[in-house]
Parts: C-alpha cells; sequence; structure tokens
C-alpha cells in the first residue's frame, strides 16, 4: 500500500508538491496526470527517498520512506521513462543483476522465464540488451518486479514514447500485477491509456491533487474535459 | 553481498567493452614487450659488466713490471653491477654510468651510461615496466574508470540502482572492487613473469624481497589512481566532466609537477659544471702538498719535516722511500680536496632531491617513481652506496701501492724500483656488495612513506565521497 499523508516537498521556495494526500491499496492502479512540472516526478522521488519530503509523510505498507528507507525500497520496484539497463549484458543477465540486488538469484532458466512472462520473445532473452527496442526493455523492469516479488510499482512515464501495440502490451502487464495484488503508481501524460489500464485517476497541477476520480465512473470525453479544465485553470 | 554482485557485474561488463579490451590488450603487450626488452638489457650488461670487471682485473694483473706508483696511475676500472630488478626498475642506472675509473690522485666521476648512446627521446619514454606503470597505466585506469558512475548518472541507472535500495556506499565499493579487479588481471600476469625472471636469474641478496616491495609500491600508486578516478566519476555531472578532471590530475601529476620541480631545483640548487668543479679542485690541490713535485713550497716542507723527526739531512738516508710516504701524504691531502668539492656537490643534489621528493606531496607519480626506484635499488642514493665503496676501494690500492713502494724501495733497489705480476694478483680487488637494507637513508624512507599517505589520503577521499547521501 501506498500513502501520502500531507506530503509537502518545495525546492528553493518553489513548492513542487503541496499537501498531497493518497492512498493506493494493492491491486490498484493509480494514474497520476498533470502537466510538465505539475509534481508528479517529485512524488515517485519522495516515494523512493530521492529526496527529503518539507512536510508531511510517504509510506509504503505503513512504513515511512524517509525512515525506513531501505526496508520500503525492499518492497517496490521503480520504471523510469527510461529504463537505463547495461547494453552490453542480456536481458537474463540484467534481470540476473538487478533481482541480485535485492537477494534474489536467478538462474539463466529462471530470468529467461521470468522475461517471457513479462512479454519479451523467447528469442530475445539471451540477446544483448543493446538492441533492445524501449517497450522491450520496458518488459525488463515488469520482470524484476515479478522476480522481486514487488508489492507496489512506481512507474514514471513508462508508456511515453512506446508505440501503441507496444503502449497496449505494457498496460495488459500492468493489469498482470495489479491482479498479483501490487499496488501500483503511475504518472502519465496519456490520458487514453490513464482511463484504459487505471482504476483511479488523480490529476495534479501546482504540486497539488486538484481532481481524484474512478476510472470506471468516467468516459475519455468527460476525462479529457476535465483535465483540460484543469490545465487551463 | 549487494557489494560483490555490483562488483561481478561491472567486471563482466567491462571485460565486454571493445575499448577496455583493446586497450588492456594494449596494456599488456606493452609490458610484456618491456619485460623481454629490459631482461635482454640485463643479461647483455650484466655479461658485459662481468667480462669488465674480469678484464680490468686481468689487464691490473698483467700490467708488466713497474713502479708501484706508475700502476696507480695506470689505474683500473670498477663497474657496478647490475641488479636483475633494473629490468623492472632502470632507475637512474641509465644515466649516472657504470663505470667508474679509479687513479691516482683524484676521483673520477662513473662514465658511459646507456643513455650517452641514445637520443634524447630515450630519456623520457624508455619503455620500462617502470614507465609503463607510472605514466600510461594511470591512464588506462582513468580510462576504465572515469564513466563508473558518471555514465550511470548520465543514464538514469545511477537512480535505478538507488530505487533498488543500493547505497551509494555499496555503489562505489563495488565500482571500487572492479576496478581494482580488473587491475589485478592485468598486474597478475606480469607479476608472475616478472617473478619467474627472478626466479630464473637466481635472485641476489634481497632481491625477492625487493621485487615485492617494488610491486607493492606500484599496487598502491594504482590505488590512489582508482580512488581518486573512482571519487571524481562520482563527484561529477557527466563522464565527460569526469574525464577532463582526471586528465588534468594525469597531467599535472605525471608531467608537469616533476618538469616544473626539477626546473626550479636546478635554478635554486645550481651544480656547478664539470670544468668549473675542476679548476676550483686545482686551485685548492695547489694550497698543499704535490706528490710529484718535491720542489714546491708544500712538499719541501714536508720534507724538511721528516728530514728533522728523523734526524738525518737527506732522503736517501731515511729508513724508507720518501717518494712512496710523500706521494701517500700527497694522495690523502688530494682525497680530503676531493671530498670537500664532492661533499659540496653531494649537498647541492641533496638539496635537489629533497626538493624533489618534497614535491611528491604534490604528485602521486614522483612519489611513486621514487619509492619503486628506492625499493627496487636503483635510485641515486644506492648509486652513492656504489661509488663510495669504489672511492674506498680507490683509496685503500693507493695506499696499498705507496707503502709497497715507502717500505721496499729502499737503498740499491731504490732506483729503478718496480714490482711485477705477483704482487699485482696479490692486491685487493674490488667487489661490490649492495646494501643488505632496503631503506639506506631518510630520504627513501620519506618517498616511500609519502607513497603510502598518497594511498590512505585517496582512500580517505572515496570514503567520504561515499558517505554522501543517495543525492549525489
Amino acid at each position: 500500500m501506498l500513502e501520502a499523508i500531507n506530503l509537502s516537498k518545495t525546492y528553493n521556495g518553489h513548492t513542487a508538491v503541496d499537501e498531497l494526500n493518497l492512498s493506493i491499496s494493492g491491486g490498484e492502479i493509480y494514474c497520476l496526470l498533470g502537466a510538465n512540472g505539475a509534481g508528479k516526478t517529485t512524488t515517485i522521488n519522495l516515494f523512493l527517498n530521492l529526496t527529503q519530503p518539507s512536510a508531511g509523510l510517504a509510506r509504503i505498507d505503513g512504513l515511512s520512506v524517509a525512515q525506513y528507507s531501505l526496508e520500503t525500497k525492499k518492497k517496490l520496484t521503480y520504471i523510469p521513462e527510461n529504463l537505463s539497463l547495461y547494453p552490453n549484458l542480456s536481458g537474463i543477465e540484467n534481470l540476473q543483476f538487478f533481482s541480485g540486488l535485492s537477494g534474489v538469484q536467478l538462474t539463466d532458466d529462471q530470468a529467461g522465464e521470468l522475461l517471457v512472462e513479462a512479454g519479451l520473445q523467447g528469442d530475445a532473452v539471451g540477446k544483448r540488451v543493446s538492441g533492445y527496442s524501449k517497450g522491450m526493455r520496458q518488459k525488463v523492469g515488469i520482470a524484476l518486479a515479478i522476480a522481486r516479488n514487488s508489492s507496489v510499482l512506481l512507474l514514471d512515464e513508462p508508456t511515453s514514447g512506446l508505440d501503441p501495440s507496444a503502449s497496449n502490451d505494457f498496460a495488459g502487464l500492468l493489469g498482470d500485477m495489479k491482479s498479483r495484488g501490487a499496488a501500483i503508481l503511475m504518472t502519465t501524460h496519456d490520458l487514453f491509456r490513464a482511463k484504459e489500464t487505471g482504476t483511479r485517476i488523480g490529476i495534479m497541477s501546482n504540486g497539488r491533487l486538484v481532481e481524484e476520480l474512478n476510472a470506471a465512473d468516467v468516459s475519455h470525453s468527460d476525462l479529457e474535459r476535465v483535465y483540460l479544465h484543469h490545465m487551463r485553470a | 553481498m549487494v557489494v560483490f554482485t555490483i562488483a561481478r557485474n561491472e567486471i563482466r561488463r567491462l571485460v565486454r567493452d571493445k575499448v577496455v579490451l583493446v586497450l588492456g590488450l594494449v596494456m599488456l603487450s606493452l609490458l610484456a614487450v618491456s619485460v623481454i626488452s629490459g631482461a635482454g638489457y640485463y643479461k647483455v650488461m650484466a655479461e658485459q659488466h662481468e667480462q669488465a670487471q674480469e678484464l680490468a682485473r686481468i689487464q691490473w694483473e698483467n700490467q708488466g713490471e713497474k713502479n708501484p706508483h706508475s700502476a696507480a696511475h695506470y689505474g683500473t676500472f670498477a663497474f657496478k653491477p647490475v641488479t636483475v630488478l633494473s629490468v623492472f626498475e632502470p632507475g637512474v642506472d641509465r644515466y649516472t654510468g657504470v663505470s667508474l675509473f679509479m687513479e691516482a690522485h683524484r676521483q673520477n666521476f662513473a662514465t658511459y651510461s646507456l643513455a650517452e648512446d641514445k637520443d634524447a627521446s630515450m630519456r623520457f619514454a624508455e619503455l620500462t615496466p617502470a614507465f609503463i606503470f607510472g605514466y600510461l597505466f594511470p591512464l588506462f585506469i582513468i580510462f576504465v574508470g572515469y564513466r563508473s558512475i558518471a555514465a550511470e548518472k548520465e543514464s538514469g541507472m545511477y537512480r535505478f540502482l538507488v530505487s533498488q535500495g543500493v547505497s551509494v556506499k555499496q555503489l562505489i565499493t563495488g565500482k571500487a572492487i572492479a576496478l581494482w579487479g580488473i587491475i589485478a588481471l592485468l598486474f597478475a600476469p606480469f607479476f608472475i613473469v616478472g617473478l619467474s625472471v627472478l626466479i630464473l636469474t637466481e635472485p641476489a641478496g634481497n632481491d625477492l624481497l625487493r621485487f615485492f616491495g617494488m610491486n607493492g609500491v606500484w599496487l598502491l600508486y594504482f590505488g590512489v589512481m582508482a580512488h581518486v578516478t573512482l571519487g571524481v566519476s562520482a563527484l561529477s555531472k557527466s563522464s565527460g566532466s569526469a574525464m577532463v578532471f582526471l586528465l588534468a590530475f594525469w597531467m599535472i601529476s605525471t608531467l608537469l609537477v616533476p618538469k616544473l620541480v626539477t626546473n626550479f631545483a636546478a635554478q635554486i640548487h645550481p651544480v656547478p659544471n664539470t670544468s668549473e668543479l675542476y679548476q676550483r679542485i686545482q686551485a685548492d690541490l695547489r694550497g698543499g702538498i704535490d706528490g710529484h713535485n718535491p720542489y714546491s713550497e708544500h712538499s719541501a716542507a714536508f720534507r724538511d719535516s721528516v728530514l728533522a723527526a728523523h734526524g738525518v739531512e737527506d732522503v736517501a738516508d731515511l729508513p724508507f722511500n720518501f717518494s712512496g710516504l710523500m706521494l701517500q701524504e700527497s694522495e690523502e691531502f688530494e682525497k680530503k680536496i676531493y671530498d670537500y668539492h664532492l661533499a659540496k656537490i653531494e649537498e647541492i643534489h641533496q638539496r635537489q632531491i629533497q626538493l624533489f621528493a618534497a614535491s611528491s606531496v604534490l604528485s602521486p607519480t614522483i612519489a611513486t617513481r621514487l619509492a619503486s626506484m628506492t625499493t627496487a635499488g636503483t635510485d641515486i642514493h644506492a648509486f652513492s652506496h656504489f661509488t663510495q665503496a669504489a672511492e674506498a676501494y680507490r683509496i685503500q690500492l693507493m695506499r696499498d701501492l705507496n707503502m709497497d713502494l715507502k717500505v721496499h724501495a729502499v737503498g740499491d733497489r731504490a732506483s729503478g724500483y718496480a714490482v711485477g705480476s705477483d704482487f699485482f694478483a696479490e692486491n685487493i680487488a674490488f667487489t661490490y656488495q649492495r646494501p643488505n637494507e632496503l631503506i639506506i637513508s631518510a630520504g627513501q624512507r620519506i618517498s616511500l612513506l609519502v607513497t603510502i599517505v598518497w594511498f590512505m589520503a585517496s582512500l580517505l577521499f572515496l570514503m567520504i565521497v561515499s558517505s554522501k547521501r543517495e543525492e549525489l
């Protein structure tokens, strides 16, 4: 479970996140929408403890990330917009390395199976990552989340730059992770994908969470209207 | 352990990097060539040394019948033995000369250095393991390590790793182990081959200990370069800026500081040129007894004092050969004059060396070069030890010759007195024993200490960088 309780972050007098209150349960995909600079990535950074909150609390499974940095990081997998992998290692080797950091030792076969489960083609898993597309790299990230048995996924614009097919594949993988009981926070600009994938949708503007919607209760056009309304406000 | 997972992954990544692979192979090739050429040089020099020393002795013993003092002027040679460690660290041997001509009345400088036969470029870029380790290997370490952390920050990998729960300390420690691993991978073949060369040539004295010490010094130096490289990489915002800073550090340490300090030392502690030195010596010699000029004021005074002491009026009435006594007296006076002037030169050299050694706090390369020459026994202190031994031998030989003349060329035998092969064969032969101690001067101890301090400081620097929070 992910929780933000009156969470604020101020940089040099500029408030990037302003009293954010948020709760994402296991089996839920929360899509955070907003313009550039709205505070989406700062929110992710606060949950990663890459930056300290100016006020409030960020919690993962009830633990404060500032206080229990290592413990909370063990529970999550973070997938950025451009997932960095070691280009001269294969998909299997990359997965073995990153899972090894969490103490999960995978054999070649186990790593290969996880990558296939995450949507990679069987013949690609042993190839060097330098030849992988962005979508393929994101799938390695999902495989890592499965390997680490993460209860929390933090996704920072993961579908940005993916072609529709790859984006759709990725949404399917998120659905799988959701059904495994993971609490997922995904920042995105993609209203369509947010509506299709998310359980709930939040809209941020100037660091504040200005709107929260149930994805099932809103149509694509209504979501777009509400979003544009807040962006132009 | 996370650090070993990071280290293992980094080594695998680096080994697969074609640039690292090519650079590593180039380093190994250069080391192989340097050891092969160094071993060849050592073999030739050792043979030449043995032959020359034997020949000098044969010539001495077979110089024919002659007056002992004529033999003193005929002179002989002392050759500095070549240590097998010069294969790896030739030190100053190739510039100081290997042969010393020993004759009556004067102390000569060593001559016939290898550098005299080569062009100027050889002095700078002679391919030896010491040159490669001192100048080229740090560049290799920089090229391998400058991107280690900086590039991961650029690519977002660092952020991704931190999100996995990896701390800065774990990341830097893992990278450091990996960089050390790559260094060890290249150093191990050299060490094994070097040790084999040493053992095959039957190391003398404490050569084995010196070899280990020398390699220890180089490993400390590599540690300095590795720690600085990783620390700078961690602190830099981009791999480009890390590279620029590290190259500047390399240039300052290996090129700029040594050059500036050498020039500075020569300016503030100038050494007189050889002809100027000999002019001063000759001027002072004129103020004392001249063994070859019985009519000089000082010689006449000495003769009168000896005659008075023995209560005779003519040197022919003395119970010994006066010429032998006067030549020995002259020799001892000349030694005092030479010792005085050469001590002044030595003092100037020491001041220059002290300045150079002091500058090692600005340059780990200087500290390492001085320390590796010290451990190899090829530094200026070791050379001085040889010249002192040769001078002690010369003095003893001249005394033996003069005393023979004094004691035996008396009475009827005085005129045309000569000795032959039997006598010369009984003269002591020059044998040189290198010091058993690794360290024979305070300056050497300081250079070793400064190298260790550089290593500790670089480690501390890396630990401070590692102790930063995730927001590098």
